[in-house]
């Protein structure tokens, strides 16, 4: 199996330096293309790990979170970042998060500094506090659910995840009518957004946020490489004026773009239910695997029905002390079900 | 960084050709997963489940008639019971996934336990409820006084009808879920196990390799470096008595020393063909002796230092602290053995803890 495996990658390592020509034009084997720019996405990744570095601020015990700067760090209000580019990028993060997940974001962030007072103390079922794992410290609510979870993944879900599904692969936004500038810088800021380098897979330096964590199954769902070469061969069809390979491009990203994300959610489960008897451990990925289910709604080509979506919201409950091995199976087997993991669900 | 960014595909590339050379072995894997499935594995929790029946039926006997006899009879059959558990703690395949999570999980929370019994509602299977139950909450009730008191806790006590419940609960799921994975054990599961005969994820060698492994480093730290004050492999300090496994009834050294024992017979396979005979079939080198004999050796060392340790735990950790660090490092270095020499050896990856480093 494993053995197959490296094989096929090898094989697909050596033909993905050979170019296409199967449609009269040439897709090359990176994300090299004329005037491609996405140093806005760039900037809003950035913008991403320093405010969840912010957070996580708050595990250290005294250290007490200042809710205004983390809201004006979401906002890029009043130079919030360390980092002058951030400060003058004209970005921010609140206006590109959806919509209705702004205001939602901004309360994780205000409990976040209000329970940051309480880092001296362990949590328990109904208080807030920390919860460890060896040297690794949580930050959770008084439910259990962890602050830089719903901060991170929240983001990564409510604002990359829906902005490269939903907003950049858009009709408006890369259809036929779409002037081919617009159409080339619009499928490049939904590229910038994924957070792989351009010569991912062969690559893997500098992933980050959903990128990352899509690389983190290729190598059992192979939804990486797929995404990659989609987002190649898309691009080329736009330079080329093949509309009907950008259509068909657009449905492989949002299917393996949500295959990467759903099996992180049954990689999260897994760990959860291995380390169920270990309170930090099980609630960090809990938390991590419920923020992530939370965000499978955005993409319109999605695979789940909203119907599943709060089944498996369901088996998480409110109150993650609560949570039960047979609740986590069932929201493993679910997922495993809807999207084919069946043979793999126990390696994810 | 960036040079072994490149390096490392060429090097997954070569260690894929180094495993497709030592699979080339003609070690009878089938035989020996026939053996430790039929011989050591089955067999335990068959053994398991007749322990945790006998501790239901004493349990029932002493909520029947609480005194201090029928305690003595109860604790009895809850220590035998809690040293054949050590035996199958180890293995988390499908009849018995995440066992220890519900049978095992110390110290025990004991305003949980208090908690639940006053109010009488709990639900035994929520996250929040398993320090709550299991050997360690028997421990707890059944050890934390003296035997008169905890009768008198059982008898008379306001709540001693909410405990007697709480007890009967408790033992109830301990026998439930004994019976249900040595049924799983018996039945078809036996074969696919022995015919999971690779090395891969997922395989039974793969999946007793990663279980050795886990279980070595869950000695390392619950059963002895939390209370030496241990984070991780760094001493933290301040001791913790409380975190040792059968803390009230003081039988933290019988049951590591079981324990032990217990995967030296699994790794040896018994009396038939095990991991030793893999490693030195394949020749398994370590610094010029054979890794096979390096890993039984250090198995009886660390015995030897679990044994040596002359008082109970709780008290060695004043009175005979050198020790138990030394109990610790021998754990660990069996853990490197298995966990690094071992398991590279036999082309098995490890795939637990798998944590994304956040």
């Amino acid at each position: 199996m494993k053995k197959s495996l490296l094989l096929l990658s090898a094989f697909a390592f050596i033909l993905s330096f050979q170019s296409c020509k199967k449609e009269g034009y040439d897709v090359p084997s990176t994300y090299n293309f004329s005037n491609v720019d996405y140093s806005g996405q760039k900037t809003r990744l950035q913008m991403i790990s320093a405010l969840v570095t912010e957070v996580r601020k708050g595990t250290v015990a005294g250290t007490v979170l200042n809710a205004q700067l983390l809201k004006n760090m979401y906002s890029n209000t009043g130079n919030p970042f360390t980092n002058d580019t951030l400060n003058t990028s004209g970005k921010q993060l609140k206006d590109k998060t959806f919509a209705t997940e702004q205001s939602v974001l901004e309360a994780w962030l205000d409990g976040a500094a209000a329970a940051s007072l309480n880092n001296g103390n362990t949590a328990t079922n109904g208080n807030s506090g920390i919860l460890t794992n060896g040297n690794s410290r949580y930050l959770v609510d008084e439910n259990g659910l962890e602050y830089k979870e719903a901060v991170e993944k929240g983001l990564q879900g409510g604002l990359i995840y829906y902005q490269i599904t939903a907003v950049y692969l858009s009709e408006d936004k890369i259809g036929a009518q779409v002037a081919i500038a617009d159409r080339q810088h619009h499928w490049d800021e939904a590229f910038g957004y994924y957070g792989v380098p351009v010569d991912y897979p062969a690559n893997t330096t500098g992933l980050v946020h959903v990128g990352k964590y899509c690389n983190d199954r290729n190598a059992l769902l192979s939804n990486g490489t797929t995404t990659m070469n989609a987002f190649l061969k898309g691009r080329a069809a736009i330079d080329n004026g093949d509309d009907e390979t950008v259509t068909e491009q657009v449905a492989i990203i949002r299917e393996n773009i949500e295959k990467g994300w759903a099996g992180t959610a049954v990689h999260y489960i897994n760990g959860a239910l291995a380390d169920l008897s270990n309170a930090g451990a099980r609630h960090h990925q809990l938390s991590e695997g419920y923020f992530i289910i939370k965000s499978l709604r955005y993409n319109p080509g999605k695979k789940i029905t909203d119907t599943q979506i709060q089944t498996l919201l369901g088996y998480f409950g409110t109150n993650f002390y609560n949570v039960s091995e047979t609740d986590l199976q069932a929201a493993k087997n679910l997922l495993s079900t809807i999207y084919g993991f069946e043979a793999v669900k126990d390696q994810l | 960084m960036r040079i072994l960014k490149i390096a490392l595909p060429v090097l997954i590339l070569l260690a894929a050709q180094g495993c497709v050379e030592k699979n080339k072995d003609n070690f009878d894997r089938t035989a020996m997963l026939t053996n430790l499935g039929n011989n050591i594995i089955a067999p335990a929790y068959t053994t398991l489940a007749s322990t945790t029946l006998a501790l239901q039926n004493q349990a029932n006997a002493f909520i029947a008639s609480p005194g201090v006899a029928s305690l003595d009879s109860l604790k009895q059959s809850y220590i035998n019971a809690y040293v054949k558990y050590q035996a199958v703690e180890i293995y988390d395949f499908t009849p018995s996934q995440y066992m220890r999570n519900s049978f095992n999980s110390f110290p025990a929370d004991t305003n949980q336990i208090n908690d639940n019994i006053v109010s009488g509602v709990y639900d035994l299977n929520t996250a929040n409820n398993i320090p709550a139950k299991g050997f360690p909450a028997l421990d707890y009730l059944l050890y934390s006084k003296t035997a008169a008191e905890v009768v008198a806790l059982f008898a008379t006590d306001a709540n001693a009808a909410k405990r007697k419940q709480y007890l009967a609960d408790i033992v109830s799921e301990l026998n439930t879920k004994a019976a249900a994975a040595s049924a799983g054990w018996s039945g078809d599961y036996l074969n696919t196990f022995i015919q999971a005969s690779g090395t891969d994820v997922g395989s039974s060698t793969g999946m007793l390799v990663n279980d050795l492994s886990m279980e070595l480093e869950r000695n390392r730290r619950e059963r002895v470096g939390n209370s030496l004050g241990y984070v991780g492999i760094v001493s933290g300090g301040a001791i913790s008595p409380y975190s040792l496994e059968a803390f009230y009834a003081m039988y933290s050294k019988e049951l590591l020393i079981e324990n032990l024992q217990q995967m030296k017979t699994l790794y040896q396979g018994g009396t038939g063909t095990g991991f030793d005979d893999y490693l030195n079939q394949i020749g398994a080198d370590y610094n010029g002796t054979p890794l096979a004999t390096e890993i039984t050796n250090q198995f009886d060392k660390t015995i030897l230092a679990a044994q040596n340790i002359p008082v109970d735990y709780a008290t060695a950790l004043t009175t005979n602290k050198p020790q138990m660090e030394t109990l610790f490092l021998e754990i660990k270095r069996l853990v490197v053995l298995v966990k690094v020499d071992m398991s590279s050896n036999l082309g098995v990856v490890i795939n637990y803890a798998d944590n994304d480093g956040d």
